[in-house]
């Protein structure tokens, strides 16, 4: 068990090390264990080139849960929840309730020296061994980096990969 | 060498070529699989309602079952249908995980598709599963098809030939029909057994059955829901009826068999590519023109051989020389008309198994046409002279001509079980529009329920203008919010060119510019970011000259 465990962490440690670290939005923690709640971090450590970033925008991904964002000083915060579903008209006065499907922190800026980390507290998925994947969109002052491609196994890894959470058991 | 060693090498080489069709053993199939709903590896937010599966033409469904992670069946459809789409209805709220989804089709021309998708409710897994099916047995039954059918080609060549021989030869028909009333005979009980063998065969593909004798019941079932039954029927119950009426000793009609002997022959048009090619009230005229002479041609070399052995066989000969050139010419135009039909690319021609075997065929017949000619021109006219020494000639000849023929057969068989390039070009464009008369060049294609049509207009080297026309799924309007192509040619070494392509109509994206310089196989991408986290991409090869 521990000899698998070692190898598992060498293994990660070479991709780590082997992997460019720029061109990335990194996730803190990189994995969590499934079926529990976590404070999960968006690392933003450049921008689009030379120019400042000034919005992220995440969707949570269908399984993720309870998502309550943390406010950002000099950022504006909106979430954007899903539409209640049908006939839940008695929840209408209460729209905090419904899930959360996207959240934007907007208006701020972090120059392309800096880095910052956007947070989200959430409940995450009971699939243990999956990887949970999270679109990223981040917009500077001229330009925009997508990160909405989810690399696929067997393909070279896109040129804005989609950040990924991994779920242990 | 003397016309009995010929035909024993034409034994040979059918051998050989049936061994041939037999390991290569295509088990492709000829509609093609243009969009699922969700899609193959698609990660879904929440479970969809129902699983819908879309072909580039009308198929009949075997079955279409959605398993979860443990391999139970959560929803099956059952058999039947005739429809381009199938939609099979999932039972509400299912839950996070991996599902697959498994079918099997039949398309028109009575041959199985069968295939597998994943996808997945909530999270992506680490790893998708496996999603092959895996025909074990259908390839070995594509196989034993291909031989079947072309002994079933030859047992119809040799039963129509032989009836339109001693029709055209009706002076002789009483020194005739005695000669070849045993292979007749033959021929017939081989045309009969290989159609029967044909249902069962075609039931096995279908079923991707295992060689086992308990099955036999199924196989007969399912082989005779496909098209093949109807000609393998009609088939049966004429080439008795020509027997019956043309072949009995006291048989005393020439031309009532013949018709039905040729109706047998027509009755090929009734399975097979021909059926669902888009224009099929064109093809299945010139198939006819096409095969139906080329089948009385074949069938016709052992009734002018068996005449030839004696003395009056050379009134026989002078007669079908007198008529073989018009048939010959009608069946090698439709034979162009047809390989243009399927084909239709220069690169479909050399570039795909079809293409390939279809170039071996035109070889062969290439051969064939050179030795008639020669037969015709230069063997014909010594039969006056020294009738001896030219019949000798012509029954090698002759002999040749029928191991050709065989040949020629044999090769058709396994083209019948061999995807067309028409139907491949249908699995990554579903509208292919290249017009000859208009420069330019289009393509469509359709992903996660949207349809692009690209247009690269003039498709020269030099200034070209590329439009992207988007529609959304039950063709609505959608307005994405950026329209990018990028476009490759790494044959000349150009990496890709990146442009936005600006909105110029609702759903019409357009560019004109000096990209494409150069001639070659470009490579088209266009990406449609639909909003800010969903991008759509299709990706196209466009020829530029």
């Amino acid at each position: 068990m521990s000899r698998h465990t070692s190898l598992a962490t060498l293994l990660a440690a070479l991709t780590a090390a082997t992997t460019p670290a720029l061109a990335h939005v990194g996730l803190e923690p990189a994995q969590a264990a499934a079926n529990t709640t976590i404070a999960l971090g968006f690392r933003i450590g450049h921008g689009c080139g030379t120019s400042p970033t000034t919005a992220v925008k995440v969707r949570i991904p269908a399984g993720v849960t309870a998502v309550q964002p943390q406010p950002k000083a000099g950022w504006t915060l909106t979430v954007i929840r899903t539409q209640a579903p049908a006939g839940a008209a008695l929840a209408a006065d209460q729209p905090a309730t419904a899930p959360v499907a996207e959240v934007h922190w907007t208006g701020g800026t972090l120059p392309v020296e800096f880095y910052d980390t956007f947070f989200l507290r959430m409940r995450l998925p009971a699939t243990p061994n999956a990887t949970v994947y999270f679109p990223v969109v981040q917009e500077c002052v001229t330009g925009v980096h997508r990160w909405i491609d989810v690399p696929q196994a067997g393909q070279p890894e896109p040129a804005e990969p989609t950040p990924g959470l991994r779920l242990t058991p | 060498m003397t016309a009995r060693q010929i035909l024993l090498a034409a034994c040979l080489c059918l051998g050989v070529g049936l061994g041939a069709a037999l390991s290569a053993a295509p088990a492709f199939a000829h509609a093609v699989l243009l969009a699922t709903e969700p899609a193959d590896r698609a990660v879904v937010e929440s479970a969809p309602a129902s699983v819908s599966l879309r072909f580039n033409e009308p198929v009949q469904l075997v079955f279409v079952r959605v398993l979860d992670a443990s391999g139970r069946v959560i929803a099956e459809a059952p058999a039947g249908g005739d429809a381009a789409q199938i939609a099979l209805p999932l039972p509400g709220a299912l839950p996070a995980g991996n599902y697959l989804v498994t079918y099997r089709v039949l398309s028109a021309d009575a041959h199985a598709i069968s295939g597998t998708l994943v996808f997945a409710v909530g999270a992506a897994p680490e790893q998708w599963p496996e999603a092959q099916a895996q025909d074990r047995y259908a390839p070995t039954w594509g196989g034993i098809a291909a031989v079947n059918r072309a002994l079933h080609f030859l047992a119809l060549a040799l039963v129509a030939g032989a009836t339109a021989f001693v029709a055209l030869m009706k002076g002789q028909a009483g020194v005739l029909r005695p000669l070849l009333r045993s292979p007749v005979g033959v021929a017939v009980l081989l045309g009969v057994v290989t159609a029967v063998a044909a249902v069962f065969t075609q039931g096995g593909i279908v079923l991707d059955a295992p060689f086992a004798a308990a099955r036999l019941g199924d196989m007969w079932s399912a082989g005779m829901a496909t098209t093949q039954s109807r000609q393998s029927i009609a088939a049966a119950a004429l080439l008795l009826a020509t027997w019956q009426a043309g072949w009995l000793p006291r048989a005393r009609a020439v031309w009532a068999p013949t018709v039905i002997a040729v109706a047998a022959l027509a009755t090929l048009a009734a399975t097979g590519h021909v059926v669902t090619a888009a224009t099929h009230w064109l093809t299945v005229p010139v198939l006819l023109a096409h095969a139906i002479p080329a089948l009385l041609w074949v069938g016709s070399f052992v009734p002018l051989l068996l005449a030839l052995e004696g003395r009056d066989g050379s009134q026989a000969a002078l007669r079908f020389a007198r008529i073989a050139p018009f048939g010959l010419f009608i069946l090698v135009a439709a034979g162009l008309a047809l390989a243009f039909l399927q084909v239709r690319t220069w690169d479909g021609l050399t570039g795909t198994a079809y293409g390939q075997a279809l170039l071996l065929k035109a070889v062969l017949v290439g051969a064939l046409l050179l030795i008639a000619a020669i037969n015709r021109w230069r063997l014909t006219p010594l039969l006056q002279s020294a009738p001896d020494a030219a019949r000798a000639a012509l029954r090698r000849t002759i002999a040749i001509e029928l191991a050709l023929g065989v040949a020629i057969l044999a090769i058709t068989a396994v083209l019948a079980q061999t995807p067309p390039p028409r139907s491949q070009l249908a699995a990554t464009t579903e509208a292919h529009g290249h017009d000859a008369a208009e420069p330019g060049y289009a393509v469509g294609a359709v992903a996660q329920g949207k349809t692009a049509i690209l247009a690269v207009v003039p498709a020269r080297a030099g200034r070209n203008t590329i439009t992207v026309a988007l529609r959304g799924g039950g063709w609505t309007d959608i307005t994405p919010l950026s329209v990018t192509a990028s476009l490759s040619n790494t044959a000349a070494g150009i990496e890709p060119i990146v442009r936005d392509l600006p909105r110029v109509g609702p759903g019409i994206y357009e560019l004109t510019g000096p990209e494409l310089a150069v001639p070659g196989e470009w490579t088209v991408k266009i990406d449609v970011l639909l909003n800010d986290f969903d991008r759509v991409t299709y990706s196209a090869p466009i020829p530029v000259q």
